[in-house]
């Protein structure tokens, strides 16, 4: 019967050019690029900052459970002022995004990892104030491997600077960057994240959890590889091919779910989020049972979830278009849903307060400085401010009063308000 | 066969030509827009509510008050029009209908088009649509229009060449001068539209018979 065959052949096509076009474009209507109300770029600096910005950003994700949320935090917002710049010697590391890793603080002092070492600098003004060279650094490598691989900066924890290295973990003072004590019996593939006493190192297929104390080993676990662990509630989770949940003390497994995971995991409120390739998928902390899932269609994956008290910002990686960043009412019970988009071109929401969220623009346009680091309002998703720069940044720091990145061939810049 | 009385289609006619001036009017005029993000629910009376939830509805009613006027236009003078016109008005009809559906598919597809698949294709068909409707609007309203301009009505053919041929106008100077008319939007297109339509209302409402 050719016309049914041919109907068959046309409806079999039509269907293949609807999944496949379904699959690849965003489900942001959100056509053109965010245009900040203010820009600024690296041309003017200051020469520090008057007043100290107050607060910690001691991971590079603020928390131990990558949350990303720093809340209570008042970064500047309306008219922001370059305060200090300064270079760092970053020699190109292969197979990395940044020769920089994004920053974290502590105690008015701003640290990094390069390919030359773990740098301490001041807050106020960007002087080096140490420099720890005898290392070579990690490169975790994201779960999204066309995003390649970032750093792993030092993880900062009661006045000591844990550093993932190739050949162990060191954990120098962060007064004067001597060294405490060195672990060389785990090779950590990611960064760690330091809680309860110990300190969780992804370390391939296995998890590794040493003393904060003197770097004992306390247990080891295996795991299905994984970046950065999120520690929350007495519970480590891990997300490599699968997601893992572990008694902190233990490491005995609690759980795992079969979820496909492409972002680290993010937990607040005992919930776990994560990434996955049919969506943002929420499971519970406790057993890791699904609590819901947001699938705005097949084939977009969802990466960097960061989770505040009302939002929870994730990034839509369609197959062939631009990434589309999203930020979506969390409620008490059920899926959240979108509240704003923007098309963002290869860019996230890495951080966030209560009222605004930080995102990064790596795309290259015909402007030679377009804005790489934009401040959105967490309701409508205005962006009031944007730094422009040459080169991409890494996701910032951000405190009371003041936001600290760098570029990605080190180019460290600081950030104030009126 | 019921038919409507004219008089009250004349004035709904009228109310259409209004709505087409306030359906045009920029968005920003109701209050600001956030232009960095789509926003998926707005608040209610905000600016963009009123653009994704008032301004659909009124286009729609404009659309379908003109296309019963020009259908009460046609039955209320068809046996006076010689064989061309009524064949010009005929076709100025079909198009008006193509039109009216062109912008109900527009509108039920809305501005988030772009993120589901079936309603972009529902706006690409409801852009089809409407290029359609402008293929046939446009010469069957001049030549509609040309018959009233020829005979007693000059006023009524004038406002029936004008409505299509004054936007295309307003169009093609923007295009060539380069005019950024972002502050009024649409509204220089919508207003000639708008005073036909009121001019065709109160023809209807004037002359029952």
């Amino acid at each position: 019967m050719p016309s049914i065959e041919r109907r068959t052949f046309l409806g079999t096509l039509s269907a293949g050019v609807v999944a496949g076009f379904g699959g690849c474009s965003s489900s942001c209507p959100d056509n053109d690029r965010p245009e900040p109300t203010t820009t600024f770029g690296p041309g003017e600096a200051g020469r520090g900052f008057d007043s100290l910005p107050g607060g910690d950003w001691p991971t590079p994700r603020f928390d131990p459970a990558n949350t990303g949320f720093a809340p209570s935090r008042r970064p500047p917002t309306d008219a922001p002022t370059l305060r200090w710049r300064t270079t760092l010697p970053a020699p190109t590391v292969d197979g990395v995004t940044a020769d920089v890793s994004p920053p974290t603080v502590a105690d008015g002092r701003v640290f990094f990892t390069t390919g030359a070492g773990v740098f301490a600098l001041s807050l106020r003004d960007g002087s080096e104030l140490w420099q720890y060279g005898d290392l070579s650094p990690v490169t975790p490598t994201s779960r999204a491997p066309a995003y390649g691989a970032a750093l792993a900066p030092p993880v900062i924890h009661d006045d000591t600077a844990y550093v993932p290295t190739a050949d162990g973990v060191t954990a120098l003072r962060t007064d004067d960057g001597t060294e405490r004590w060195r672990a060389a019996g785990v090779a950590p593939a990611g960064t760690p994240a330091v809680a309860d006493g110990a300190v969780f190192v992804p370390a391939g297929d296995e998890l590794v959890a040493l003393d904060t104390a003197g770097g004992g080993r306390r247990w080891t676990t295996t795991t299905s590889g994984g970046s950065r662990p999120a520690v929350a509630d007495g519970a480590v989770v891990v997300a490599g091919q699968e997601l893992f949940g572990f008694d902190a003390a233990t490491g005995d497994r609690l759980w795992s779910a079969s979820v496909d995971p492409r972002s680290r995991p993010a937990v607040a409120d005992g919930t776990v989020y994560v990434g996955t390739r049919e969506g943002i998928r929420a499971v519970t902390l406790d057993d890791g049972t699904e609590r819901w899932l947001v699938d705005r269609g097949g084939g977009r994956a969802y990466s960097t979830p960061v989770v505040t008290a009302e939002t929870l910002y994730a990034l839509e990686r369609p197959g062939e278009a631009g990434d589309a960043t999203f930020a979506l009412d969390r409620t008490a019970n059920g899926a959240p849903d979108p509240r704003w988009c923007s098309y963002a071109g290869e860019g996230a929401v890495t951080a966030a307060t209560g009222d605004h969220a930080f995102a990064l623009q790596s795309y290259s346009d015909d402007r030679r400085s377009p804005p790489r680091l934009l401040a959105f309002t967490a309701r409508f998703g205005e962006a009031t401010w944007g730094y422009r720069s040459a080169e991409p940044v890494v996701p910032p720091a951000v405190l009371d009063g003041g936001l600290v990145t760098a570029t990605r061939h080190g180019t460290v810049v600081a950030v104030g308000g009126d | 066969m019921w038919s409507p009385s004219r008089r009250p289609v004349g004035a709904l006619t009228a109310l259409g030509g209004a709505l087409v001036t306030i359906a045009s009017v920029p968005t920003r005029w109701f209050g600001p827009v956030p232009t960095d993000s789509y926003v998926f629910d707005p608040p209610r009376f905000s600016a963009l509510w009123v653009e994704r939830t008032v301004i659909p509805v009124v286009a729609v009613v404009a659309v379908l008050s003109i296309l019963l006027g020009l259908l009460s236009l046609f039955r209320r003078d068809r046996e006076q029009m010689v064989r061309w016109q009524r064949w010009t008005a005929a076709v100025a009809l079909v198009g008006a209908g193509v039109g009216t559906l062109a912008t109900v598919i527009l509108v039920t597809s809305g501005p988030g088009a772009t993120g589901d698949l079936s309603a972009a294709f529902n706006a690409l068909i409801g852009v089809a649509f409407g290029l359609l409707a402008l293929v046939l609007l446009f010469p069957g309203l001049v030549a509609w229009g040309g018959g009233y301009l020829r005979g007693d009505r000059p006023f009524l053919g004038a406002a029936l060449v004008c409505g299509p041929v004054l936007p295309a106008i307003v169009v093609a100077v923007r295009v060539a001068l380069d005019v950024d008319m972002g502050p009024v939007g649409s509204l220089p297109v919508a207003l000639p539209v708008t005073a036909a339509v009121v001019v065709l209302g109160r023809d209807l409402w004037t002359r029952v018979d």
